[in-house]
């Protein structure tokens, strides 16, 4: 077992790095102009050609990325050339926005999708089943972005109950400013007992998590509901129907442990997505996270920002996979993946 | 005539049969099929049955601009006074196009690469797979929009970006398939009896492992055009005059609060196309598949 | 997107820790008392969290300050990025206006005098121009404690200069500052310039405390400010807001009506800078799109404003790359693009029929150039004399991908041009890679977008700017180079300050010059937008600045 761990371990620092590569070159391959966006709207040639100088701009590409990756050993990713501050400090400063917001939605995702799949198996064909079948097979072919504009026309637009973006209250932020603790909104007002931040935050990550989570929620009661199915049916359970056993033991002692194991892939595939999906549903909502980070890091070719998001991302996308096939080796100890000899 | 051929697969006889009895059962595989179909004759046949297919190209006309739905304009029109149940239809074009473009070229090169990797093992399989794993570590989108941004702004760079990020799951799924199969009995004969590693690959592996694939290129037609509209949804996509359902969407965002049809038909469009090949692959499982079941 | 793993699952009765949490939170889940539930009761305990979740956001409905007498609050379009008043040339202007104050300010057009005092009380300079001096306010101090002397002046533009970023390029090299009493300050230059307006311009001129300076860049970009306006930064949530709140101390006093507390959000969607106006949980919204401009007009609350400005939009022609670089090629051009659609349609009447690459708003501008004409069949007529073969002409026009505006202009140009027979490539982008492919001869397009306003109100700016012989192309675009045009706009600019009806003279002739050359097709002078809620009052457009000090505001 800890020799799978350390080679997985290497392999994902391989990972990492062959990542690095390819977003290196892909952001170096760009046709902007990293030096425009360092001096500004209406610079002259003089300080053009001094920001290329500056930024290291001059030098061959090879030489530009064992440059970078020293530094990023020591820590250093560079300076965002649009935000003019160290990548480092805006993506730990991001990163608990949007790591807030996709764990949410993936709790929002499991809370909601696991007991509709549930239901759904052990109502198969009644009315719950339709509806939730309809949502699981219409929840992935949902456009994000479509869905998060008209949760917001709906939602904010014609009934207001939430709000239309952001992260949290104007207000909220001057006169009862939330501590940092973890980074995150909703954990930290709680732990300070902050209960005006923590409505706030709370009312405004419900639209964006549900947004977010749709696509996941429906595949999650789809994969619910099918592993309960195949459950239901084994030999095993009809025979202990047979003997009497109460239905809600059955229920939960066999059939719900047997089917959760396949949601839990689902779970890790869900966070990618999700992770994936942050970038449009930050934009619309004003999101303070990686996701809206990321995506005008790599519009306006700030090649720094991009490098770091882009391998923050892989990382924590790596990272959960592998916690994702350590629970699976927990649950089960038989089943193993190919790589996993 | 080779021993080999006589040891059949499991699937050949009777099928037909059971296939009908199985789309029969599966309503909702048919009602996929006919939107698939539906949207194949918009793109074939969308200038002939448009009110105004120059509304697809130059059309402008700055007296119906933003009207709202009526009998002229069924879904309305947009900034430039086009009509947009024209547009929404030359939008099946496109759409169908990228798909089917980008599931071939992932597939051109995944399903060789899978192939290789799974039954060639060891050292090949070693290579191949971290390779994939490196394009795998990167959550959806991420990769598409980074490339696409660093190719510039077009339709065949999306379908680049889109192919290249998409091409390791060909390559995971046809190992994962070969691997299963490659134990299987009647390659254990096969090879038994001496047949060349290459035969047993194309002829005995290649078609076995076809469900899946057909299943996920299916899927995949529907999971690109979703990410195409949202590449350009983001601007990196289709650009103008080009008519595609993304395009259309982020050409109106700004305003659409006043304007909801601009983006409502659009996306309607994306939601049930994406849906129908959805429908389309979950039927194609049931009948491909019967071992795994919704 | 659904991918199918196959896997299998052997039966199995081995729970581990895993399935006991899971198995506990979904058992808790359903039975959220301790009752044996049934499939309806479970429903039930459902839709009494979804209720729990929805009535939470319901109550936690906290609008913004929308509505409040002593809080503003303006939806800006990014968030601050450039904190140090010698570097910032965007859109930090909205904050740095109310935070910092310059020696001298533009006055609105139609006011008797050019400038009126800011922290200079009066000013004069030599016959010649090369001598100007400022005498300072006095008793005004800094939001760190420190003096407002002419000590400060010195410091805050010669650091200005030395750093080099920014728009600092206004101020001349060689300029000598001195401080000839605590306040009383004198520049001499080299050459003539004008020195007044350059200290009233919006970047580059603000004064700050040299403690402050001293503290370098990085102080500034942690979000601290020390300059002598009327709000101090209070505080600065990256990404989110940043508040100001009433300098106490303002040498401006706070008598009459004036807001408290100024809280400037980032907003970056358009659709919602739209809602926020519109409910009344922002007082000004910076990004309103062209389109939804007529809705807001009519809409309750809501007052759009929409004042001449130094603003002018242009499509530059690439004079030097086939097909463009044929003169009736260009020329045809012109009469392909329909100026009043583009102004009527497009712009929704957000824009004026442009005359020459000046706007007509500037001082200098030539009222007797041509007016622009749309006419299709002169356009072909033109493209015919060029005698370039028609599978010879094909052009690309590049532009800002997220601008609407544009988009649709290129759009209504393609089809145009497509019934003479031309092809046009639509090549939008960001600015970063289309400014970058525009200068550089062999990936520039033949047409580019362009949108320029003035770094101090002075027609020289874009003569220069856009129109100057530059050897590696920075903003001229079009690759032009006319050396009369050079020579003239150097004498304008020698006569600036000495002799203003021989400098207008000088740039009258070089617009002509210019227009007879054809670099671009000049289509549109630009309207500011204001959208602002119908109860704040107090607000005067000036089309030198993008933004103003916020101070004059008030809600009633």
């Amino acid at each position: 077992m800890k020799k799978y761990l350390l080679k997985r371990l290497a392999l994902i620092f391989l990972v990492l790095l062959g990542v690095s590569v390819i977003t290196f070159v892909v952001s170096h391959v760009l046709p902007g102009s990293p030096e425009a966006m360092w001096v500004g709207p209406k610079p002259t040639q003089e300080q053009l050609d001094a920001a290329i100088k500056e930024l290291g701009l001059d030098k061959p590409i090879a030489v530009q990325y064992l440059s970078y990756v020293k530094n990023m050993v020591r820590g250093d990713l560079g300076i965002s050339l649009r935000t003019r501050r160290h990548v480092t400090e805006e993506l730990s400063r991001r990163w608990g926005a949007t790591f807030e917001l996709v764990s949410f939605s993936l709790l929002l995702a499991l809370l909601i999708g696991i007991p509709m799949g549930i239901l759904s198996a052990t109502n198969k064909d009644k009315g719950l089943d339709h509806t939730s079948r309809a949502v699981s097979i219409s929840g992935v072919a949902m456009p994000v972005f479509w869905l998060g504009m008209i949760l917001q026309q709906v939602l904010h637009g014609q009934l207001g109950w939430f709000p239309l973006q952001g992260r949290i209250d104007s207000q909220i932020l001057i006169d009862s400013p939330i501590e940092t603790i973890s980074g995150f909104y909703l954990v930290d007002s709680l732990l300070t007992a902050n209960w005006a931040a923590f409505s706030s935050a709370f009312s405004h990550i419900v639209l964006p998590a549900l947004t977010l989570s749709f696509a996941a929620l429906a595949t999650i009661t789809r994969m619910s509901r099918s592993s309960m199915l195949d459950v239901l049916s084994e030999d095993y359970i009809q025979t202990s129907i047979a003997y009497g056993v109460s239905r809600r033991v059955l229920l939960y002692k066999y059939a719900l442990k047997n089917a959760l194991i396949p949601t839990i892939t689902v779970v890790g595939l869900s966070y990618g997505v999700m992770l994936g999906g942050s970038f449009l549903v930050e934009s619309i909502f004003d999101w303070p996270g990686l996701g809206r980070f990321a995506v005008l890091s790599i519009e306006n070719n700030d090649f720094p920002a991009t490098m770091g998001v882009t391998i923050l991302f892989a990382f924590t996308y790596i990272i959960l996979n592998l916690i994702v096939d350590m629970v699976y080796y927990f649950i089960d100890p038989r089943i193993k993946t190919p790589d996993m000899d | 005539m080779e021993i080999a051929e006589t040891v059949e697969s499991p699937k050949e006889r009777g099928q037909l049969h059971y296939i009908w009895h199985l789309v029969a059962r599966n309503p909702l595989f048919v009602i996929g099929l006919f939107i698939v179909a539906l949207l194949l004759f918009s793109a074939f046949f969308a200038p002939y049955f448009t009110p105004y297919p120059e509304d697809a190209t130059f059309g402008i006309n700055f007296a119906e601009k933003l009207k709202p739905p009526s009998f002229k304009h069924l879904f309305g029109a947009d900034a430039l006074g086009r009509d947009i149940f024209t547009r929404v239809v030359f939008g099946a074009r496109m759409s169908l196009k990228i798909g089917i473009i980008v599931v071939f070229v992932s597939m051109s090169i995944g399903i060789p690469l899978g192939l290789i990797a799974g039954f060639f093992g060891g050292k090949v399989d070693e290579i191949i797979m971290r390779v994939t794993d490196m394009f795998l570590a990167f959550p959806p989108l991420l990769l598409p929009i980074s490339i696409a941004a660093a190719l510039g702004t077009s339709i065949v760079n999306t379908m680049i970006a889109i192919a290249i990020s998409w091409f390791p799951w060909y390559v995971r799924l046809i190992r994962a398939q070969v691997l299963t199969v490659k134990e299987e009995l009647y390659v254990e004969s096969a090879r038994s009896i001496g047949v060349g590693r290459i035969t047993i690959m194309t002829r005995h592996i290649f078609p076995n492992v076809l469900s899946p694939v057909v299943i996920q290129a299916s899927m995949d037609m529907g999971y690109t055009i979703l990410v195409a509209a949202s590449l350009s949804f983001i601007g990196l996509g289709a650009q103008p005059p080009a008519v595609e359902w993304g395009l259309m969407i982020t050409s109106a965002r700004a305003y659409y609060l006043d304007f909801w049809w601009t983006v409502t038909f659009p996306g309607l469009a994306i939601f049930v196309s994406v849906l129908a090949f959805n429908l389309v692959g979950d039927g194609l499982r049931d009948i491909l598949d019967p071992k795994i079941r919704d | 997107m659904i991918f199918y793993h196959p896997l299998s699952h052997p039966n199995t009765d081995v729970m581990g820790l895993i399935e006991i949490d899971l198995l506990f939170l979904v058992d808790g889940f359903i039975l959220c008392s301790n009752q044996i539930s049934n499939e309806r009761d479970k429903m039930a305990k459902k839709l009494l969290l979804l209720f729990l979740l929805v009535s939470m956001g319901f109550s936690a409905q906290v609008f913004g300050a929308g509505g409040s007498k002593s809080t503003l609050l303006y939806a800006a379009y990014a968030d601050i990025k450039d904190w140090d008043p010698s570097i910032a040339a965007s859109m930090e202007v909205l904050m740095l206006q109310s935070v910092y104050e310059t020696l001298v300010y533009y006055n609105p057009p139609g006011s008797k005098e050019i400038l009126r005092p800011g922290l200079a009380t009066s000013w004069n300079n030599s016959k010649d121009g090369l001598t100007w001096t400022f005498n300072l306010r006095k008793g005004v101090k800094f939001h760190d404690g420190e003096p407002f002397n002419a000590a400060a002046v010195k410091y805050s533009i010669e650091r200005t200069k030395k750093i080099g970023k920014g728009s600092s390029w206004l101020w001349p090299k060689g300029m000598v500052i001195t401080a000839l009493n605590d306040y009383k300050v004198q520049i001499k230059l080299k050459n003539p310039l004008p020195i007044d307006l350059i200290a009233s311009s919006q970047y580059a001129s603000y004064i700050f405390s040299p403690k402050a300076g001293e503290k370098g860049t990085d102080w500034f970009m942690q979000g601290n400010a020390a300059g002598t306006g009327p709000y101090k930064v209070d505080s600065w949530e990256k990404s989110q807001q940043t508040v100001l709140v009433k300098n106490d101390s303002y040498w401006g006093g706070w008598s009459g009506k004036h807001f408290e507390r100024i809280i400037l959000k980032p907003v970056l969607e358009q659709s919602t800078q739209i809602q926020m106006i519109k409910s009344g949980e922002a007082d000004f919204a910076a990004l309103i799109p062209v389109d939804a401009i007529p809705a807001l007009k009519k809409t309750k609350g809501v007052e759009v404003i929409t004042p001449k400005s130094w603003k002018n939009s242009s499509y530059l022609i690439n004079t030097q790359k086939f097909p463009t670089n044929n003169l009736k090629v260009r020329q045809a051009l012109t009469y392909a693009w329909d100026y009043n659609a583009v102004v009527d349609s497009i712009y929704n009447g957000l824009a004026t029929v442009a005359q020459g690459p000046i706007p007509k708003t500037m001082w200098g501008h030539n009222p007797n150039l041509p007016k622009p004409e749309f006419n299709l069949d002169k356009a072909k007529q033109l493209i015919q004399e060029s005698g370039i073969p028609k599978s010879k002409l094909k052009l690309t026009i590049a532009y800002i991908a997220t601008s609407q505006e544009y988009s649709n202009s290129a759009q209504l140009l393609q089809a145009n041009l497509a019934r003479i027979g031309v092809t046009l490539e639509l090549k939008p982008g960001p600015w970063g890679t289309i400014w970058k492919n525009a200068k550089s001869l062999d990936t520039a397009p033949n047409l580019q977008s362009m949108t320029w306003w003035p770094g101090y109100p002075t027609p020289n700016d874009w003569l220069i700017g856009l129109f100057k012989t530059e050897k590696s192309a920075v903003f001229n675009l079009s690759h032009y180079s006319n050396s009369k045009v050079d020579a003239l706009v150097e004498k304008g600019v020698n006569l600036e300050v000495t002799d203003r009806k021989g400098a207008i003279k000088a740039y009258q002739q070089a617009q002509k010059l210019i227009v007879e050359d054809v670099p671009g097709i000049f289509y549109a002078d630009i309207l500011t937008r204001i959208v602002k809620r119908s109860s704040v009052k107090g607000y005067t457009n000036n089309p030198a600045y993008n933004y103003q000090s916020l101070y004059p505001l008030y809600r009633e």
